[in-house]
């Protein structure tokens, strides 16, 4: 008889209308070796998910050098919180779980920041010129409406419309029921089309009333 | 994905929006490595062995594999059908960091490109003349209800409950059919094609869709009731299936009306149960994994066992 070998996953439980087997599958094979001393090879993890995770924070933190330092963390804490991982979730939404926490952690240090400018201070102010303006978000008007979405709002939008995630994944991600989450997002969609029509000037054509000085971060 | 096209105006917005390069590869991968921050614990002692997962898929290789202990399930013929061993490296020789990295790529492709129920060959290219074809599926298609699942699977053999028990509900349902087994003299013929295109392409690799069979496949089924969660997962096959653990199994053969199973006790508490249901008139047969939350008796886990064997 034919037969053919795996190193099957196998899991507790899933949640997911997925089968999961295949997509972790290689990462399954690498994290015990990551956690018996083989530091070497979670390089290949931060190849794999890297640049999602960079896009991920750089639409929500809308700063560039935000968004490269929130990266940075994202994987230290993956690789500090390794042995946690629960092999019943998936593992990309584990990781985009962190990459949320994080986020929403600096989100509300800049909001505090405003009420205590001298324990939060950023070293922007010293920053070159030039370099500042590179940080900026290349939007400024998505960046102002994005601003007026609470952290989670803004986390769902940017999983749905840059991640192009699914409800069952965004669930996984939330650790919400993907029912409540459709619903969360189409008032998140239309909480957010009203602030950028409004932010546009309203003008079908798109083009700008004159702005007062430019906002290059959201909190 | 489920895109719903009312909000494609958003994703335009943002799919406009230029996002920088970045790479901090280096920079954590030095801190990593210089706070030694790498934790030399036995993988043994963390994970639980429930959840223990391990996964390549190989071509039978061949009795070099170490001749350690075994355990089997049997079909009606007599013929095995199921086996656990102990996986040991030497299995899958120069096993390097850039093949790691060509079999992640190639199951990100695949998810990024295949839909439910297809299948591909994709072919990534290494350095000189390295590089490896790797057989992958898409997504599952996933169901929220029993009775579409069973409308799904009508005769192939598989029971689809609707209740476990009077008492676990279906919760979820996820179904992915296999390729096409490709003969030792298709794939080589395969490798070689895709090889060459993919040598030439910019992106380094090079994929052809494959036959999807309604024979073969895989299911991960969910029930949940009274706190605890119960998972099916039954794989219907007309192959041995050989299942690597990290160590050796402590799996107990228990018969139950007659068939025999491998019962196991995880040190989380919670068990499970495989067997094999015959299918009449087929070569093919179903591979039963059935687990339970440490709150399910093994008396109920038994029955529940039991139920599919009708």
């Amino acid at each position: 008889m034919r037969s053919t070998e795996y190193k099957e996953v196998k899991r507790d439980f899933t949640e997911r209308g997925e089968n999961m087997d295949e997509m972790d599958l290689d990462l399954q094979q690498m994290i015990p070796d990551i956690l018996n001393g083989d530091t070497a090879r979670f390089e290949l993890i931060m190849q794999r998910y890297q640049r999602r995770i960079f896009s991920y924070c750089y639409h929500m933190l809308g700063h560039y050098s935000e968004a490269e330092d929130c990266t940075q963390e994202v994987f230290i804490k993956t690789f500090r919180k390794l042995d946690q991982y629960n092999l019943e979730r998936p593992f990309e939404a584990w990781l985009y779980a962190i990459a949320s926490n994080c986020c929403i952690d600096i989100i509300r240090k800049r909001r505090l920041s405003k009420y205590f400018p001298v324990l939060y201070r950023s070293d922007e102010h010293n920053r070159p010129v030039d370099q500042a303006i590179e940080d900026t978000y290349y939007n400024e008007h998505v960046l102002r409406a994005m601003s007026k979405l609470t952290p989670e709002e803004r986390s769902l939008l940017i999983l749905r419309c840059v991640e192009d995630k699914d409800y069952k994944e965004i669930a996984d991600i939330m650790q919400q029921n993907s029912s409540s989450l459709r619903k969360k997002f189409e008032r998140t969609a239309a909480k957010f089309r009203k602030y950028h029509a409004h932010i546009q000037g309203g003008r079908p054509d798109g083009s700008r009333q004159p702005q007062s000085r430019p906002q290059n971060h959201i909190s | 994905m489920d895109h719903d096209n009312h909000n494609q105006d958003l994703r335009t917005i943002f799919h406009n929006i230029k996002v920088p390069e970045a790479d901090v590869t280096k920079a954590v991968m030095n801190l990593l490595e210089d706070k030694q921050m790498n934790k030399r614990v036995p993988f043994f002692t963390k994970y639980k062995l429930s959840t223990f997962a391990v996964l390549a898929s190989l071509l039978l290789a061949s009795s070099a594999f170490a001749a350690t202990q075994l355990i089997t399930l049997t079909n009606g013929k007599g013929d095995v059908v199921y086996e656990e061993k102990k996986f040991e490296k030497s299995m899958i020789p120069d096993h390097t960091k850039e093949k790691q990295l060509r079999s992640l790529k190639a199951q990100g492709l695949a998810q990024d490109l295949l839909q439910p129920g297809q299948a591909a060959a994709f072919y990534m290219a290494g350095d000189d003349t390295e590089g490896e074809l790797y057989i992958r599926r898409g997504p599952g298609f996933g169901f929220t209800d029993a009775a579409s699942l069973r409308g799904e699977l009508k005769q192939s053999g598989a029971l689809i409950l609707d209740t476990l028990q009077s008492k676990y509900d279906f919760a979820t349902g996820s179904l992915t059919y296999n390729s096409d087994p490709l003969t030792e003299q298709n794939e080589a013929e395969l490798t070689a094609q895709l090889a060459q295109e993919a040598r030439k392409s910019k992106e380094g690799y090079a994929m052809k869709s494959l036959n999807v069979s309604k024979e073969s496949w895989s299911m991960i089924l969910t029930y949940k009731g009274e706190g605890q969660t119960i998972l099916v997962q039954p794989m219907r096959l007309n192959e041995k299936l050989t299942i690597h653990l990290p160590e050796e199994s402590s799996a107990e053969t228990i018969s139950a009306d007659g068939v025999d199973m491998l019962y196991s006790l995880y040190p989380s508490g919670s068990q499970g149960i495989r067997f094999i249901h015959n299918i009449p008139g087929s070569e093919y047969h179903i591979v039963y994994y059935i687990e339970a939350t440490k709150g399910v008796a093994k008396e109920e886990l038994l029955a529940i066992a039991k139920a599919y064997l009708q």
